[in-house]
């Protein structure tokens, strides 16, 4: 408890205006879907000017299939995919590094607790802060949907957010096990950021969007949910991801001298 | 309560630890002292599984700690030399956090400490001294009410006061039973609290024993000034008295003890006696050169 506790007051600025950010951030987009939704027509035909190929098929996405691809876009891939994402490279990479980098990991680690142990409340505790935020907008979300008169089976909500969820915890954990083996918090935050970055960057460009790492969370694989289509494939990757990234990070912190 | 043997520890080809045959027994206040790069905080941080060892055994209150490093450190506090802390916290704050860890920690006697240093409850860390910081680590250390304390540079940064007090309250703690692990350059505070002492260069053992092992095989002496000339036929003949000097200045080099030193000089008008024995840090020095030259 005391090293939860400790995690959180060390991030709490961070924590907080990623929270702060998210609600914004649904209350922004929920609010703004009636305007939208009135001029729909308008809104497609100026994304058709665009260059954008990846832009024009979202607006599209939303005339053919409502509030469903509009809370996917707004609130799974941006708040989710993107801004949770950000905040996991950051996150994470100051699971160990930042100790070893700020030189109090000598004092921490002579500490009586298991480095494993260590390892895995600063991970939860992170996951934690990363996903109640994310989770609790995804509600209010489905929930002004409701009073908005958008009807939304809270069974595809929840199956579709776990879908991200889980992309961003892979990403997370990726991050904290970098962290484990870098003497410096920057560097996998850098690394882990700048490499998402990147691969937004492809997933903007028409020819090359297929291969980037957010084609597994895009639209593509979240409207279908809707239908019962689960994206499994991209769902075990994250799974095996998160726990190879675990146990990485687990056996590299303890053969780590510090 | 520490005994390693044969510990060996290299940082890829470069051998920090070779060797190190170590025994410390319960309830002692052990010195530790070698120069900078020495190996001292690497040893410490073997003991408690900081770092893994390349080879050697480390048994600490007969538990083999090597591979359990985590049984090591539940018989252990330490105040490490580094003292970056997390700065976010207050000084109470970081004890409460530091404490929570030990299972017989006292953070009454961690409360009373802090107000013993004069630290700061409610104060960032970030705003606390070098000093400050110093006392805070030592604070938590004792508090946390291990039968091992490992003191790594404990008195760098502190006021001549806190010195005191700190030797005093290491004292106690030995005396209540509990083994005191003392690495430092601090050579003075070293000779006056404790009991015994070993001397590391290039991760070896040069010597281990007492303090008074280690200054009785110095010399001893006195230098003395008189409050007139005095010739060698007036100054007290024994086998164990040899005198040096002339006129009123004059030094004595004694076997036994200073008193017996003393008294021989009862009649004689002597103006002021002051203390030329050689000291740790002589011994240290001579140690150091000695292996220089090897």
């Amino acid at each position: 408890m005391i090293l939860l506790r400790q995690f959180f007051c060390e991030h709490r600025l961070l924590v907080g205006g990623y929270s702060v950010f998210l609600l914004f951030n649904t209350l922004l987009s929920a609010f703004l879907w009636p305007d939208l939704k009135e001029n729909l027509e308008a809104w497609s035909g100026i994304a058709k000017l665009l260059p954008l190929k990846a832009v024009q098929d979202v607006v599209w996405m939303i005339e053919k299939e409502g509030w469903w691809a509009y809370f996917g876009v707004q609130q799974l891939f941006k708040s989710g995919g993107v801004v949770a994402m950000t905040v996991a490279g950051l996150l994470g990479s100051m699971l160990v590094a930042r100790d070893v980098d700020q030189r109090t990991a000598e004092f921490l680690f002579s500490r009586p607790v298991s480095r494993t142990q260590l390892f895995l409340t600063r991970w939860g505790a992170g996951l934690l802060f990363l996903q109640i935020p994310f989770f609790l907008t995804t509600l209010l979300f489905w929930g002004i949907g409701q009073s908005l008169g958008e009807s939304l089976a809270f069974s595809h909500v929840l199956l579709a957010h776990l879908h991200v969820s889980l992309f961003v915890t892979a990403l997370f954990t990726v991050t904290a096990w970098l962290s484990v083996i870098s003497s410096h918090q920057l560097k996998p935050a850098m690394l882990v950021v700048g490499f998402m970055l990147f691969q937004l960057a492809i997933y903007m460009v028409q020819d090359l969007w297929s291969i980037s790492i957010f084609k597994m969370i895009d639209l593509d694989h979240i409207l279908p949910i809707r239908y019962g289509d689960f994206p499994w494939w991209q769902f075990l990757c994250f799974l095996g991801a998160t726990l190879a990234s675990l146990f990485a990070g687990i056996f590299c912190i303890n053969r780590r001298d510090f | 309560m520490i005994r390693t043997e044969n510990l060996r520890k290299d940082y890829g080809a470069k051998p920090v630890l070779q060797g190190v045959d170590l025994h410390v027994h319960a309830g002692e206040i052990f010195g530790f002292v070698g120069p900078n790069g020495a190996g001292k905080t690497t040893f410490l941080k073997c003991l408690l599984g900081i770092v893994r060892p390349t080879s050697g055994t480390i048994e600490i209150a007969g538990q083999e700690a090597v591979g359990q490093p985590l049984l090591a450190r539940q018989r252990c506090a330490y105040a490490p030399g580094e003292t970056a802390l997390y700065e976010q916290q207050t000084g109470i704050g970081f004890l409460k956090f530091s404490l929570a860890f030990h299972l017989h920690a006292d953070a009454k006697q961690g409360r009373q400490l802090m107000e013993e240093f004069e630290l700061p409850l409610y104060q960032k860390v970030r705003e606390y001294s070098h000093g400050m910081r110093r006392k805070l680590l030592l604070a938590q250390a004792i508090a946390s009410n291990a039968d091992i304390l490992l003191l790594d540079e404990p008195m760098e940064g502190l006021d001549p006061e806190a010195r005191r007090r700190v030797s005093d309250i290491l004292r106690k703690e030995a005396h209540a039973g509990k083994t005191v692990f003392y690495s430092s350059h601090d050579l003075s505070s070293v000779e006056r609290i404790c009991d015994r002492v070993a001397f590391l260069n290039h991760g070896k053992i040069l010597e281990c024993a007492s303090i008074s092992e280690v200054l009785s095989k110095t010399s001893r002496a006195i230098q003395l000034i008189f409050n007139r000339a005095m010739t060698l036929e007036e100054l007290p003949r024994a086998a164990t008295l040899h005198w040096a000097g002339g006129e009123t200045r004059w030094s004595l080099n004694y076997e036994g003890t200073l008193a017996d030193a003393l008294f021989s000089l009862k009649d004689l008008p002597v103006l002021s006696v002051r203390d030329a024995s050689t000291s740790l840090e002589e011994v240290f020095a001579a140690l150091y050169t000695e292996e220089g030259a090897e």
